[in-house]
């Protein structure tokens, strides 16, 4: 009789923590309380059962019943608590085959192994991990998590988090480790201070949630004082369902909504540097230029008006007749003024298409010779940037006409990796050169884009990316009004994709 | 011996020289004939005994398998040169290090000291790889250092060093050595010496005279020998040493008897050479290859604002300026006087003596001195055109002296006792006599005023003319994925040099994958596109290298270092993995196959009448010119080809060198007629597009497409041709969607892809598509035609000629 | 490509006025050169209006070359005579108090 009851109060404890993930709401509460109830009444059914079983000599089944019935109950905890801080990754990776019942529990090992490299101290992990994730194809947002996690244990904290956060990219989807993406994503951004990152995360439920990311979603609404954040008891209680309560207290604590916005406030741009008017145009211009080199971030009204400094200097009888001068004095080749005038021109433009990529900034609005110049130079530098980068890419696909003959796809994941940031440049580039760059940049990627996924699709089976490609391709279609590939995007996403999740 | 001793080397083509100067007098080495030049000549007999010089040139004639001259010309290249009596082969460098051995020699045994360390000259305009095989062939001639300096700032030099009216005002070197012309306008004020400008012509010596005469003096024989006929190539040696002779005799007098004593043996007929030759038909055969050393004379007076006339003199260098037609030319066309009073044959090694001095670099083996005092580093000039250079120095070990003093040699001078800083360093400068060597005698006083005794007691300054660092020859840079090159030395960089730039990778480098390589390829040249540039090593930073994947658009720091021996350094630094990679390639001067020079002229050729029919259709007057300019070059390199294919290796790399400038030059051309094609490109791209979006377009293609056109309108406005190249990509994309839309399209499309099956990666599939593709056709099945057509498009290999031209470079 | 001639204008690198003469040029050039070579303290750094550089023989070499040229002088007179005035070192911007240092570690997800 406590057989069935045993099983169902089992799936149910199961059901209450795939249900939390699904909620941000009192739900998550609910549902957290709801498994801890039943996880303790297992515990203790199971523990007196294992206990009358050893009593009546059949020790045995109290070793299946630990096996079967308890541990996939304390796995999670032990794993978290246990074996990732000792860095076991091996016995991380076979004991979390125990945690997680349902399919494609590899997945989860493999990417638990990986956050065990984390604190594993002989550095000689990651091959090992490496060749568990390389077995695994085609590639799905475990070898993608996996991938990162071991480039944060490497402490390549910059590689790691567009790479976490490119498996919401991918079609394949295991909840139990998009946990683990979603939990080191928001306390990266805690521990960087980001509360807004997360508070956006939390708002789109872009990752599932745990506990603790659920705690931090609510420490990031109040800190920005986003619309719907909890209030102190909520707060309090979801604080009480996370991990790690003693280091958390404080966040809780310092978790105060902003004070509210003054009216008349200015907006949060760098004051602008204001400079002596009776200065002539050339020194001007220096200083302008000087004050826009040293900024942190260049605003664009600093861009422009640094350019507009210019190209009065330029134009400023006294800069030409001062250089007219100089050059007869230093006995200058013939043409030297004009040549100068050139050559500081280029090397103005230059410097600042370099500040404007740095900051991502747009082309200024000033329509000077410095001003054409540098929208122009901006614009050719992002294209040509972008175009090199597709262009790269897609060569793969033909390397055996190629001289360097490097054969066929690379792994998977570096494949992916190569999208991904193709995928991010296009971003920077289409964000600071606004919708006339991105019109223009549409096209080139759009042919080697569609022809890279067809080929992943037809020759490695590689749906997952194929697929996330093709996504990306139909939104930017859809962005510049591309009838054509708004068309063709339709057609290939709408292809059933195929992953471990799905398959029968 | 007390004096220093700077030396210098001419390491020439055809003949070597050596000179030392002693910080007052400079003097040209003599060997061991007496002569002061050596002829660039190696004989290897048959027990493997090394003969180098004038008794090596005996046996040009006699055994020119045997004994190798003008190698000069084929430093830095992988050609070996054999000799089949010893049967062991030798590179070029390994030549010229006999060379310089012969000459270290003739200075041990005229100065009883041997040298370490001494300044060689190279042509202005050699490359990395030759610069390199010439530091290579100093070492192993046994110097410990070596720094290298073009051949013009070395004549300069000279030529300034001894001017008696202290040289100021703007001159030039007429350098016309034995196989190639350099001319280098300088500029001498306040007693520093600055090139101004250098032009040249790589494909014009000594040489060229000779073969004028030789093919004049052939063209007179019974039987005619050739040069493409390698059994023709033994006469034509004979010939060519007499036509030498005659021609160093004509300097002289008004008349030469060519006469050999053995009959040439040409097609198995023996002909005897009994022939007259007179000094005004050598000058009416030369004639025109001096007239274009003086059009090079012209371009680069005119080039810096001058006229002929504007010149102050004329420095003349190399053995061909002794004739007196030369000589008469040149004053006559650039309206100055000549120089005289300098040695055309030994000039440049004297200029490099001086130079050597100037580095401070002694000649003598380092010696192991017993410090006899207090040890004090120095840095100061060896040589100074500045009346009042400054001394720094620094004490060794703790406790320096407290005040210090530099007395003059004639007593006249000494300088204010300067303050020795606790750290031992101290500053102070000296009063030099004009034009003179003057030696100080350095005093230090303790705290206390008690002498201290000083290694070393006294330094050597020498007044005169100075120059700067050796500058760069040309243009270093790194070939980037576009196909340009970004720069990183210009050309008259003072070297040594280094300069960093950070670049971005345009592809991921997979971690562990060999075949997976960043490459940074370093190229030099003048032209902003990487392909016609000379690709001198390459930085490859392989997958299996890395310690983590290299993502696309991840920063690489490279470095680039060059040294003044014309080595290269380079070093990559990815600070998204923090891993450094240095290991650079060196690449040599490619081997030049005749069959390939064939190959690569023939296309030009068909280049050159494709550009010319495009230059007269768009009436482009000056292209048409300058293709007029390229077809004459083209002509004397097919000469060079010629020569090449009856085994003339030298002849190859001129070939070689000629046809990548004409391709650089070719290159201007199409640059110069791509605008009003991209123009006509343009309209014709507006118009269709306007009717077929305007027939089949939706509203919103109509309006895009409207902001398109203005966008091509302005950018043929500002003839910005990389944005109207965008913007016709996007009208043509818009033309494309609209066209699609038709049933016509795609049966268009499947006859154009079925014409290029012959392309297709996979033949048998792309086959199979053509007979379901006319299947479809016939039935008139759009969908299925579709996509056939797709199927065929992806078989269809891209274009892989984009990415040679950028020699594979993985930054941007 | 050519550099903006702030940090490292030729009268800059070599500490000397726009209107030095082409001989005091080559004698502050040889001098820095020794002091270099020999490891004066106050030879290690130049003043800019970016604030200091560090000053090596090669930047000293370049700019005593560039100086040689008259054409190269006057555009590096051009922003050296009217740039603003050197300015000091700043001090280091100070650390950012926004994040928690060390949460990840704590969390349990790595340091």
């Amino acid at each position: 009789m406590w057989g069935p009851v045993l099983v169902a109060v089992f799936y149910l404890q199961r059901l209450a923590v795939d249900a939390r993930r699904q909620h941000r709401t009192w739900r998550h509460l609910a549902w957290s309380a709801a498994s801890a109830v039943m996880t303790t009444a297992l515990l203790v059914l199971g523990s007196l059962l294992v206990y009358l079983f050893w009593y009546v000599g059949m020790w045995w089944m109290g070793v299946v019943l630990v096996g079967f019935g308890i541990w996939p109950m304390i796995a999670s905890w032990t794993i978290r608590h246990v074996l990732v801080p000792l860095g076991a990754y091996r016995i991380a990776y076979y004991a979390a085959f125990g945690a997680r019942p349902g399919k494609d529990v590899p997945a989860y090992a493999m990417c638990v192994a990986a956050w065990a490299l984390v604190y594993d101290r002989t550095g000689k992990g990651e091959a090992w991990v490496a060749s568990k994730r390389d077995a695994r194809v085609p590639l799905g947002d475990a070898e993608v998590i996996a991938t990162a996690l071991m480039a944060v244990a490497r402490g390549d904290l910059d590689i790691a988090r567009p790479l976490m956060r490119s498996a919401l990219l991918l079609e394949e989807n295991h909840p139990f480790i998009r946990d683990l993406a979603g939990e080191w994503l928001a306390v990266d951004a805690a521990e960087r201070g980001d509360w807004k990152q997360i508070a956006d995360d939390g708002y789109a439920a872009a990752w599932p949630a745990t506990p603790l990311t659920f705690f931090l979603e609510g420490v990031a609404s109040r800190k920005v004082g986003a619309a719907g954040a909890p209030g102190t008891t909520e707060l309090w209680f979801r604080w009480l369902a996370a991990p790690h309560r003693f280091t958390t207290r404080h966040l809780r604590e310092a978790a105060v909504p902003p004070p509210p916005a003054e009216p008349t406030a200015a907006p949060a741009e760098e004051p602008e540097l204001v400079l002596p008017p009776e200065k002539a145009p050339l020194p001007r211009a220096i200083s302008a230029h000087l004050a826009i080199a040293q900024r942190v971030q260049p605003t664009p009204t600093a861009l422009g008006a640094t350019v507009r400094a210019w190209d009065a200097a330029l134009s400023d009888g006294a800069t030409h007749s001062w250089l007219a001068r100089r050059a007869l004095e230093l006995d200058a080749p013939l043409g030297a003024v004009d040549r100068a005038l050139r050559e500081v021109a280029l090397v103005v433009t230059d410097d600042l298409a370099r500040i404007a990529d740095a900051a991502r900034l747009g082309s200024p609005a000033s329509h000077g010779p410095i001003g054409d110049a540098l929208g122009r130079r901006l614009r050719h530098g992002r294209l040509d940037a972008l175009e090199a980068g597709f262009n790269a890419w897609a060569a793969r696909k033909d390397d055996h006409v190629s001289k360097r003959n490097l054969g066929a796809a690379r792994a998977p994941i570096d494949e992916w990796r190569e999208f991904i940031a193709l995928r991010d440049a296009y971003a920077a580039a289409v964000l600071a050169g606004g919708p006339e760059l991105r019109r223009l940049a549409f096209p080139h990627a759009f042919t080697t884009g569609s022809n890279m996924a067809a080929w992943l699709w037809n020759q490695f089976h590689e749906y997952s990316m194929s697929h996330a490609i093709s996504k990306w391709l139909l939104d930017e279609a859809l962005a510049v009004g591309d009838t054509e590939a708004i068309e063709l995007g339709n057609r290939n996403t709408s292809l059933y994709v195929r992953t471990r999740m799905n398959e029968d | 011996m007390d004096k220093p001793l700077y030396v210098g080397i001419d390491l020439g083509t055809t003949n070597s020289a050596a000179a030392v100067f002693d910080g007052e007098q400079v003097s040209v080495i003599r060997n061991a004939q007496g002569a002061t030049v050596t002829p660039s000549v190696v004989r290897l007999d048959k027990q493997g005994r090394i003969t180098v010089g004038t008794r090596a040139r005996r046996f040009v004639e006699q055994d020119p398998a045997n004994t190798a001259a003008e190698f000069k010309r084929l430093m830095g290249t992988e050609k070996a040169i054999e000799f089949p009596a010893a049967g062991i082969t030798r590179k070029p460098e390994e030549l010229s290090a006999e060379v310089l051995k012969a000459l270290r020699q003739d200075i041990h045994d005229q100065l009883g000291v041997p040298i370490e360390r001494a300044v060689i000259s190279v042509p202005a305009l050699f490359e990395l790889p030759q610069s390199a095989a010439t530091s290579e062939a100093a070492r192993l001639a046994g110097f410990q250092r070596v720094e290298l300096l073009q051949e013009p700032i070395a004549s300069a030099l000279a030529a300034g060093w001894r001017a008696d009216d202290d040289g100021a005002g703007t001159w030039l070197v007429f350098d016309l050595g034995g196989g190639t012309f350099d001319a280098s306008l300088l500029e001498t004020r306040d007693g520093l010496l600055r090139v101004v400008g250098h032009d040249g012509d790589n494909f014009l010596g000594g040489r060229d005279f000779d073969w004028a005469i030789t093919e004049h003096l052939a063209s007179r024989l019974s039987v005619v020998p050739r040069r493409n006929n390698p059994d023709h190539q033994a006469a034509l040696r004979a010939l060519r040493l007499a036509a030498e002779d005659a021609k160093i005799e004509l300097s002289r007098g008004e008349k030469a008897q060519v006469a050999l004593a053995q009959p040439l043996s040409i097609d198995g007929q023996d002909v005897d050479v009994d022939l007259e030759l007179t000094r005004g038909t050598v000058e009416q055969l030369c004639a025109p290859l001096v007239d274009r050393a003086l059009d090079v004379c012209v371009r680069l007076l005119s080039a810096h604002g001058l006229a002929p006339g504007r010149v102050g003199k004329v420095v003349l260098v190399g053995g061909p300026t002794v004739m007196p037609m030369v000589r008469s030319r040149v004053a006559a066309r650039l309206e100055t006087q000549i120089a005289e009073g300098h040695d055309p044959m030994t000039l440049v090694a004297q200029g490099a003596a001086l130079y050597a001095a100037t580095a401070g670099l002694d000649g003598r083996a380092a010696q192991v001195a017993v410090p006899a005092g207090r040890q004090v580093w120095l840095q100061y000039p060896a040589v100074s055109a500045d009346l009042t250079p400054h001394v720094v120095g620094k004490f060794v070990g703790d406790n320096p002296p407290a005040k210090i003093k530099l007395v003059r040699g004639d007593g006249a001078w000494s300088s204010p006792e300067a303050t020795v800083g606790p750290d031992g360093t101290f500053l102070t400068s000296v009063t030099l006599l004009p034009r003179r060597a003057c030696t100080f005698a350095i005093e230090a006083r303790g705290a206390g005023g008690e002498v201290v005794n000083v290694t070393p007691p006294a330094i050597t300054i020498v007044q005169g003319l100075t120059i700067g660092d050796p500058p760069l020859s040309r243009t270093l840079g790194v070939a980037l994925a576009n196909g340009h090159v970004q720069v990183y030395l210009e050309r008259g960089a003072p070297l040594p040099a280094r300069r960093t730039f950070t670049h971005h990778t345009v592809e991921t480098v997979a971690k562990g994958s060999s075949e997976s390589i960043l490459r940074i390829p370093i190229v030099q040249g003048e032209m902003t596109q990487a392909d016609l540039c000379r690709l001198v090593g390459t930085l490859d930073i392989g997958g299996d290298s890395i310690k983590d994947t290299v993502p696309t658009g991840s920063a690489v720091e490279v470095t680039i270092e060059l040294d003044r021996g014309g080595r290269l350094a380079a070093r990559a630094l990815i600070p998204a993995i923090g891993q450094v990679f240095e290991h650079v390639a060196h690449l040599l001067v490619p081997d030049a196959a005749p069959e390939a020079l064939d190959a690569a002229l023939r296309d030009l050729r068909r280049q050159l009448m494709e550009l010319r029919a495009d230059a007269f259709r768009h009436g482009l007057g000056h292209v048409i010119e300058k293709l007029d300019r390229l077809e004459a070059r083209m002509s004397e390199a097919e000469r060079d080809i010629d020569a090449a294919h009856g085994g003339d290796a030298d002849a190859a790399q001129r070939a070689r060198r000629a046809l990548l400038d004409i391709d650089g030059t070719m290159a201007d051309a199409d640059l110069a007629k791509k605008w009003p094609e991209l123009d006509n490109e343009a309209r014709r791209v507006a118009i269709s597009a306007s009717s077929t979006v305007g027939l089949h377009g939706t509203d919103a293609e109509r309006s895009l497409l409207q902001e398109v056109l203005a966008a091509m309108d302005k950018a043929r406005k500002e003839k910005d041709a990389a944005e109207l190249e965008r913007q016709m990509r996007l009208a043509s994309r818009l033309s494309g969607a609209a066209f699609n839309r038709t049933p016509e399209a795609w049966e268009l499309y499947f006859e154009d892809a079925a014409s290029e099956i012959s392309r297709c990666t996979d033949l048998p599939k792309a086959n199979r598509l053509v007979t379901e593709g006319k299947a479809a056709l016939d039935r008139g099945d759009t969908t299925e035609l579709r996509r056939v057509v797709k199927a065929l498009w992806a078989l269809l290999p891209e274009d892989s000629e984009a990415r040679r031209k950028a020699y594979d470079s993985g930054v941007r | 490509m050519h550099e903006l001639k702030l940090e490292d204008n030729p009268f800059f690198v070599l500490g000397i006025a726009a209107d030095a003469s082409r001989i005091e040029i080559e004698r502050e050039a040889q001098k820095l050169l020794g002091m270099l070579e020999l490891g004066f303290v106050d030879a290690q750094t130049y003043p800019t209006p970016l604030g200091p550089r560090p000053r090596t023989a090669e930047l000293v070499r370049a700019a005593v070359a560039a100086l040689r040229d008259p054409y190269r002088r006057l555009v590096a007179e051009l922003w050296a005579r009217h740039a603003p005035p050197a300015k000091p070192a700043e001090p280091p911007p100070p650390a950012s108090t926004a994040g928690t240092p060390g949460l990840r570690d704590k969390l349990g997800w790595g340091r």
